[in-house]
């Protein structure tokens, strides 16, 4: 995820958290915080996303500013009344209801939402790409030797495969298997996550 | 807090970066992001004015400066401090 997007779901988040306030009032914030956001992660010199969430990070959570803006009167969203354990088991059972639910929570950091957001689409984008490589490796290196012998009167031709070692092969099946099982139960995972980091 | 920052930008305007970066190096640790409502807060109250000026990094930065009820408030705490930092001080002298 590029560091524009990191800030992007920040700025998002603030923006829903603000949403008592007039449009006029919330862009002016969202704008100076951006500059700020932008202008640090600049001069600190790490100019990655990495870098962009350390600087959200030392910057506060959203609604603990939009309270501050708020005067301590937080803007109540449909979502924060959810129990944290609901937006857990949603995830696990309905991945998606349960992520979107937890970014409109203010239970979690902007951080661990999206990390528990990219849990899943990492390990698939991972397992797509390991077995593209495989089918590569399988496809590309077969070569055919053919052997021509007589036995017994009668001539027979034999055609031996080469391949890549049997380590090789029998290793990226462990490791396929690996990551489906992760996959069918990154659901699980990410539940596990947003349970572990949940605020408070 | 309040008064650090409108002491901060008494002499001279700046901005919001400016003036975490300023409080920062003086030593007051304070969550960032707080000191923004903090400022809107005294903009509400009429004790800074603020403008914005496209900086030459092409992003548009919030300038704050001092009002003179600003000023005036800043000036009663700063003698109301010196006062009661002066009377702590000679306590404090006291003890080994």
């Amino acid at each position: 995820m590029t560091s524009e997007k990191v800030l992007e779901y920040y700025i998002k988040d603030l923006e829903q958290e603000l949403a008592g306030l007039s449009v006029g009032e919330r862009q002016e914030i969202l704008t100076e915080i951006r500059t700020h956001l932008v202008e640090k992660w600049k001069q600190q010199g790490d100019e990655t996303s990495a870098g962009m969430l350390n600087v959200i990070e030392e910057f506060g959570d959203a609604r603990g500013i939009a309270r501050e803006y708020t005067g301590g009167g937080s803007v109540q969203k449909s979502s924060d009344s959810l129990p944290s354990w609901l937006v857990v088991a949603l995830t696990v059972f309905l991945w998606p209801v349960g992520i979107v639910l937890a970014w409109l929570s203010s239970q979690w950091r902007t951080k661990n939402k999206l990390i528990a957001t990219l849990i899943l689409p990492v390990l698939l984008v991972t397992l797509i790409v390991f077995n593209l490589a495989a089918y590569s490796v399988d496809t590309g290196r077969v070569t055919e030797f053919s052997h021509e012998y007589s036995q017994g009167g009668a001539e027979f031709e034999m055609v031996e495969q080469r391949g890549p070692a049997r380590w090789v092969t029998t290793l990226a099946s462990v490791i396929n298997i690996l990551v489906l099982i992760s996959l069918i139960g990154s659901p699980v995972i990410t539940g596990v996550y947003l349970a572990v980091t949940k605020i408070g | 807090m309040e008064y650090c920052v409108l002491a901060v930008i008494a002499g001279e305007e700046r901005y919001g970066y400016e003036i975490v970066h300023i409080l920062q190096e003086m030593g007051l640790a304070t969550p960032e992001g707080t000191i923004y409502p903090l400022l809107t807060r005294l903009k509400k109250e009429g004790m800074v004015h603020s403008r914005w000026i496209q900086s030459d990094q092409g992003n548009p930065r919030k300038y704050y400066s001092i009002t003179e009820a600003g000023m005036s408030s800043l000036r009663e705490f700063k003698s109301n401090w010196l006062q009661f930092s002066g009377a702590v001080s000679k306590i404090m002298e006291e003890v080994d």
